[in-house]
């Protein structure tokens, strides 16, 4: 029988060491500062940290725990983050092997078994089955380190490959842009040296000419805007009484100028309600204002067009920006204005009969003091004279009541009438606009779009150029890493796997004697050797190199010259900035 | 095109302070006006010895009278009685002189009628039958004196003192109730010495309700032709009546005025 046991066990199987371990004893306590000595903690202070370290209050419950010495944690891309979980693995598989010897030393001990004075001829049975598992899971292990390198090398030769191809492409998309620029460029230096032909007059001209007409025209809106509206004002905003006597009196005696009579009681009227008067002046003036100049500002937003003068479209677009704010600005104001009026309007009829009321009220107290004065020769006259005053005034109110519900029914329609009026006013501002933008300092409309465009190609070629740095450089990376894992000879521990897999007959033998009572060392079938005899691995045997490796390394240096080359012209550089 | 609007807007505000200042000197030239107006002093008797007929000829003599006040006339009202314990009310006041002689603006008008008005009202008051009831005296003597009063403080107005009433005394000093109690020139002569006649210099006397039919009243009127001559003014036969139908004839022609007026 071929004896499996032919090497001498590790030396370090028994002494707790890495080599050492078998699975069955616990990691040992050693100190880790590297010196074999436990820090010490310096008097109290030491042991307030100690106490610091068990209770401190504000511990995070969720952090994770990171061990400053665990390896694993920043495996990275190198050999030991390829083989770490083989390695696991294999501790794995080793500490169930090792179970199962001390199972079968313990079942094999309960039966007195190998007897301690027997010598035996052959290879103890359970001791054969254990070093076979051995034998197999030292194989495996071998062979699932080379896959896994062989599997992690075709990996990053395919990354490479996808590198190169991503660069080749952002190289090429560089240079793109690059003629994209320059065929950009050359359209703005061609649009910059565009001249409009000589003597080409960017105005208009008013279509109404005669300032006279126009003055003509803006008082007689003024004056129907005026005589519309006046007579709310009047209401709104009524006279005392003695102003009221004297309106009457003087609208009588207007009655002997016969067909005069009317434009005297007009102007008599508007000079005894001079704030009405003011009021109503100042807003029909404003309105007629307004809406001349928005409807100025309407011609001057419509009439100029940056297509149809392309070098003054800077001033067109600055002109028509002013005149949008005054034409807006204008129609809101409109619209306060007759939105006043309209609602105005449309109270005159409570305001003028709340008079009414106040009048028939003071007429109530001034029948009631002429009833009190009775035959009193002094006092009665006074009574009399209070009772005709404000009998006057109640008719008067009336009358202003009547006319107030008459401007109330018709107050949709004389809306109508004022917004007439302002589209008129507006009209005779349109049409008595004019304007001369010749003296301009604009671009043709393109360069604006074209400098956006080009700004937006030197961004992406920025952007390119970038990408293909990290694509360059990433592949290079990739190609560094083959030749590392291609060097590594991940088989180099293969001498300390097999040393871990002897001690599983050596635990077999002691656990077997330790149940029974008696030293290994009085068993006789024990004093055979314990050596497996593993196959010899040649630990400098090279990984497979991918047969694409060097054409894909030729690939990189190429693309490597061409982004060189292209870079020379494409990246744009930075404008020099003016100190 | 602000310059233009600012032209504007100051061309509307040079109009309208042409149109006030226009306006302000028309009211200057029409604030004083030579029309002085007319007084009228009125004298209401409504004594017992008078008829209710001669009290409603006298009330619408007084209505009418009223009525043809102009703009600028002065009217004082005197009770001639007295009744209870209350004095002889009186009641004064005028018209506005208008700003345009014989051209009255609306308010002048307007004024003028409520003057009228209230001036019937206050007529009403004075012609009040309950109160003829009461009176116990009708004093001639003291509401001449009180005239004579009104009559120097109305200054240049033409002054006309109606009295409406038939001129008999009846007071706890002189009675005219009969012919013997009626005195004579001595009595004014003495009256006159001692300056207790009140004088109405260019005051026009005009009586209305008097009794000239009978010999009383024959004597009545003699008595007081005497006593208005002393007191510097007279009375004409025309102006001394039972009753005048005519408001209009309530006035001394001008002959009249320059023969018995002057002092």
């Amino acid at each position: 029988m071929a004896s499996i046991f032919t090497r001498p066990t590790s030396p370090d199987v028994g002494s707790g060491t890495r080599f050492g371990r078998n699975g069955s004893q616990p990691y040992s306590t050693s100190p880790l500062n590297g010196n074999g000595q436990t820090p010490p903690r310096a008097g109290w202070l030491g042991r307030l940290g100690q106490y610091w370290d068990t209770y401190a209050p504000f511990r995070n419950p969720f952090a994770k725990k990171i061990d400053a010495l665990d390896d694993d944690a920043d495996a990275g891309n190198g050999v030991h983050a390829i083989t770490k979980k083989t390695d696991y693995w294999f501790n794995r598989e080793l500490y169930q092997l090792e179970q199962e010897a001390k199972q079968l030393a313990a079942e094999w001990a309960e039966k007195g078994l190998p007897r301690h004075d027997v010598a035996r001829s052959g290879v103890f049975e359970p001791e054969q089955v254990l070093a076979m598992k051995s034998l197999e899971l030292f194989r495996q292990w071998r062979r699932r380190v080379r896959v896994k390198m062989q599997d992690q090398i075709q990996t990053a030769s395919s990354t490479l490959n996808r590198l190169i191809g991503e660069s080749r492409a952002e190289v090429n998309a560089l240079e793109a842009t690059a003629s994209e620029r320059k065929n950009t460029r050359t359209q703005i230096e061609s649009f910059q040296q565009f001249k409009e032909p000589g003597g080409v007059r960017v105005g208009y001209d008013r279509f109404l000419r005669s300032s006279v007409g126009f003055w003509i025209f803006a008082s007689i809106l003024t004056v129907a805007e005026f005589t519309a509206n006046f007579p709310v004002f009047r209401l709104l905003l009524p006279m005392n009484s003695t102003l009221v006597t004297l309106a009457a009196t003087l609208g009588e005696a207007a009655e002997s100028h016969t067909w005069l009579a009317g434009p005297l009681v007009l102007l008599q009227d508007i000079l005894l309600h001079f704030e009405a008067f003011l009021v109503a002046l100042i807003a029909v003036v404003i309105l007629v204002l307004l809406g001349k100049t928005t409807g100025s500002s309407a011609r001057s937003i419509v009439a100029f067009s940056e297509s149809e003068y392309p070098m003054a479209a800077t001033t067109i677009r600055a002109h028509r920006r002013q005149h949008t704010f005054v034409f807006v600005a204008g129609l809101l104001g409109i619209a306060s204005v007759l939105s006043f009026m309209y609602f105005s309007r449309a109270q005159i009829a409570e305001t003028a009969q709340s008079r009414v009321h106040s009048d028939s009220v003071s007429l109530r107290q001034a029948l009631a003091d002429q009833q009190a004065a009775g035959a009193d020769l002094a006092k009665a006259p006074a009574a009399t004279q209070r009772v005709k005053d404000a009998t006057r005034t109640l008719q008067q109110h009336l009358d202003d009541a009547a006319y107030a519900e008459t401007v109330q029914r018709v107050n949709n329609a004389i809306v109508w009438l004022n917004i007439g009026l302002v589209l008129a006013a507006m009209t005779l501002g349109f049409v008595y606009k004019k304007e001369d933008l010749t003296d301009r300092q604009g671009e043709h409309p393109s360069l604006k779009p074209l400098r956006k465009k080009l700004q937006s190609l030197e961004r992406e070629a920025l952007g390119h150029a970038h990408a293909a740095r990290i694509a360059m450089s990433s592949a290079a990376t990739e190609a560094g890493r083959i030749n590392h894992l291609l060097e590594s000879h991940p088989l180099r521990d293969w001498q300390g796997k097999q040393d871990r897999l002897q001690s599983v007959i050596v635990q077999f033998r002691g656990e077997n004697a330790r149940v029974r009572g008696l030293d290994p060392a009085n068993v006789i079938a024990f004093a055979q050797p314990s050596r497996i005899g593993f196959p010899e691995v040649d630990e400098n045997e090279e990984l497979r190199r991918p047969t694409e490796l060097d054409q894909l390394l030729r690939e990189l240096s190429e693309v490597e010259v061409e982004f060189a080359r292209v870079a020379s012209y494409a990246i744009p550089t930075p404008a020099p900035t003016s100190t | 095109m602000l310059a233009r609007v600012a032209r504007v807007i100051k061309a509307l505000f040079l109009v309208l302070a042409s149109s006030l200042v226009a306006a302000g000197c028309g009211d200057a030239v029409g604030g004083e006006s030579a029309n002085k107006g007319h007084a009228y002093i009125v004298g209401i008797d409504i004594s017992g010895s008078r008829t209710r007929t001669e009290l409603d000829e006298s009330k619408k003599l007084l209505d009418d009278l009223i009525d043809r006040l102009q703009a600028g006339d002065h009217l004082t009202l005197i009770e001639v009685y007295q009744g209870g314990r209350e004095p002889a009310r009186q009641w004064s006041d005028s018209i506005r002189t208008p700003r345009k002689a014989g051209e009255l603006t609306g308010s002048e008008r307007r004024r003028l009628e409520d003057f009228r008005d209230i001036a019937r009202m206050q007529t009403s008051i004075l012609f009040d039958s309950v109160r003829a009831r009461e009176i116990q005296s009708t004093d001639i003597f003291g509401t001449l004196t009180r005239a004579a009063d009104y009559a120097k403080a109305s200054r240049n107005r033409a002054t006309t003192l109606l009295l409406l009433s038939d001129m008999i005394n009846d007071t706890p000093d002189l009675r005219m109730t009969s012919r013997q109690d009626i005195p004579g020139d001595g009595w004014i002569r003495h009256l006159a010495a001692a300056k207790r006649i009140p004088q109405l210099p260019g005051v026009c006397v005009v009586v209305a309700g008097a009794d000239v039919s009978s010999a009383r009243g024959a004597a009545i009127r003699e008595f007081w032709n005497k006593y208005f001559e002393a007191a510097g003014t007279r009375v004409s036969p025309d102006n001394y009546r039972n009753m005048i139908s005519d408001p209009s004839e309530v006035g001394c022609s001008a002959a009249t005025d320059a023969a018995g007026m002057a002092p």
